[in-house]
């Protein structure tokens, strides 16, 4: 018998997931359903809705979770689920997949058809629509086409590092799991946002400005700091931007430390004790 | 075989529950598991399981660590917990999904002791009374068919009639491949269950005879008029008159009465273990 992963065992985890929680995740898909088409409607501002995108997108994807870890406090249904005959990795992958691998494609058509077609249909209720629904489906797909690369980067590092968090704190706590996973939230982002303004500001010299840079969640930095390279012909000059390396040192923190959470999920819940 | 070796545990230091523990059970017996409350019953079967780890000491399941907690170990366990929680479903979704985890299990066998029990497969547990739902995930801890067999004051919450029904497909269930640990306070109700007795008190194993050695070595007997023909070696007032525990001259076995047994043993553990050779 393979102790460490055998498919058979996992996709039999993964039907008890769905069988066992189906009605949360029905519920789950028509809170965000219900949250987009609302959004999409009342907010006009691009800029703010993406915010509350994101938002949701955290909030689905946590709460597919708890399914899986949370009851610690619940005797009878934690000590089930630990001397259920799986290995920790096949639970844990169970986890990531009903969160990550399956959630993920579910939110983004969902997204897509709540903010444009669902929208689209509502706005066709009033008189005097003038718009055609291959013009807002185009506008839909070039819109998404047209987001930076980086955008989705940052929002993808969001939602796996807030995933990650609450996952060790569901297998570390038995009770205040939430509550718990709010404050460390909060105290990691004033802590990171206070790191990057030092870092900036009194460490590299770079002034604020109106450029985000994708990551640095809440401060706007100058992106024309950097420096100018001549390449020997006077007209040919590479300008190299901090800013980049920046970004670039800062999706790679993002990467290790959701990685490590995942890690220190892992590793607490093969240690989990009742 | 289970084989417990110097075990130490605790939840808070200064509260040991298990200090040294020594253990040695072997496959074929339905064991009975008592303890007064808090005298570790429950942990020790967490031990067994896997659901908590020893602090010091080893706890092995054939060879196998149950704090690592492999597929093939809990394949071959079941536990079921005093207190049921069971998802949304009915007992028949329930097993199914849960049932081909566990290599043995059968399904005919499931639905047959969900009737001797009159569980409806199809009504949703969450429409059940808490001893409903306890029958229902006894019936399937049954049905796996595991080697080992744990149940956590099985009875409580149950009805009379369920009760009986409990011993009887258990007496039906058990071979001599399984090893069924049955860890209760109601001690009357083990009495026709059982075949070993272990005796938890004081952070150790004050007792671990099986029945026929305890009927061999005494005899029972209540009322103040009786009189036995071996020394008395305890005696006290139940609802019964007196019951007195004897030395058993002639060796025959009689009936155990576990109360009684169990009384001793909290009140004159080191005089009863030194009736036994250990």
């Amino acid at each position: 018998m393979n102790e460490t992963f055998n498919m058979n065992r996992f996709w039999l985890l993964v039907r008890r997931q769905w069988t066992e929680n189906k009605k949360v995740y029905l519920l789950l898909w028509g809170v965000i359903s219900l949250s987009l088409v609302v959004l999409t409607i009342f907010y006009s501002e691009k800029y703010e809705m993406q915010f509350f995108y994101i938002l949701l997108f955290c909030f689905g994807g946590c709460v597919m979770i708890p399914t899986l870890f949370s009851r610690w406090s619940d005797f009878g249904r934690s000590s089930f689920f630990l001397l259920l005959p799986a290995s920790v990795t096949e639970k844990f992958l169970c986890g990531l997949f009903c969160g990550i691998i399956l959630f993920i494609p579910v939110y983004c058509v969902n997204y897509f058809i709540c903010t444009y077609i669902f929208t689209y249909l509502i706005v066709l209720l009033f008189p005097n629509n003038l718009l055609s629904f291959s013009a807002v489906i185009t506008g839909g797909i070039n819109e998404i086409a047209s987001t930076p690369f980086s955008t989705y980067v940052v929002i993808f590092l969001t939602f796996l590092f807030a995933q990650s968090l609450f996952m060790t704190i569901l297998v570390q706590f038995k009770k205040r799991q939430l509550l718990i996973f709010l404050l460390t939230i909060m105290a990691i982002l004033v802590l990171y946002n206070y790191g990057i303004n030092l870092l900036m500001s009194k460490i590299l010299y770079i002034r604020r400005g109106d450029f985000r840079a994708p990551g640095v969640i809440l401060t706007f930095y100058s992106p024309d700091f950097g420096y100018e390279k001549s390449l020997g012909n006077p007209s040919s000059v590479e300008y190299f931007s901090f800013i980049k390396l920046i970004k670039n040192l800062n999706f790679l923190i993002w990467f290790i430390v959701f990685s490590l959470l995942y890690l220190t999920t892992w590793f607490k819940l093969k240690e989990r004790e009742l | 075989m289970i084989t417990i070796e110097d075990l130490t545990f605790w939840y808070s230091k200064q509260n040991r529950i298990f200090e040294k523990l020594n253990l040695k059970l072997d496959a074929g017996h339905i064991y009975g598991l008592l303890g007064k409350n808090g005298a570790g019953k429950t942990t020790l079967l967490k031990l067994i399981c896997g659901l908590s780890f020893p602090k010091s000491g080893t706890v092995s399941v054939d060879g196998q660590t149950p704090s690592k907690r492999k597929p093939g170990f809990l394949a071959d366990i079941f536990f079921v917990p005093e207190e049921i929680s069971v998802p949304s479903l009915t007992p028949g979704k329930f097993a199914e999904i849960h049932g081909s985890f566990y290599p043995a299990y059968d399904p005919a066998q499931f639905r047959e002791f969900l009737g001797k029990f009159q569980v409806d497969t199809n009504q949703n547990f969450s429409n059940m009374s808490h001893g409903q739902k306890k029958k229902g995930v006894i019936a399937f801890g049954l049905a796996t068919n595991t080697r080992y067999l744990f149940l956590d004051e099985p009875t409580n919450g149950l009805d009379i009639p369920s009760k009986a029904a409990f011993r009887s497909i258990l007496a039906a269930y058990f071979s001599e491949e399984k090893t069924i640990i049955v860890s209760t306070h109601m001690v009357r109700e083990l009495e026709s269950m059982i075949d070993s007795v272990i005796i938890l008190e004081n952070r150790r194993i004050i007792l671990k005879q099986t029945i026929d050695q305890i009927a061999q070595k005494f005899t029972f007997s209540h009322s103040s008029l009786s009189s036995s023909p071996g020394e008395m070696i305890y005696s006290v007032k139940s609802e019964l008159g007196l019951s007195k525990i004897s030395l058993n001259p002639s060796g025959i076995a009689g009936n155990v009465d576990l109360e009684a047994l169990f009384n001793a043993s909290i009140n004159i553990p080191d005089k009863l273990s030194s009736y036994f050779e250990y």
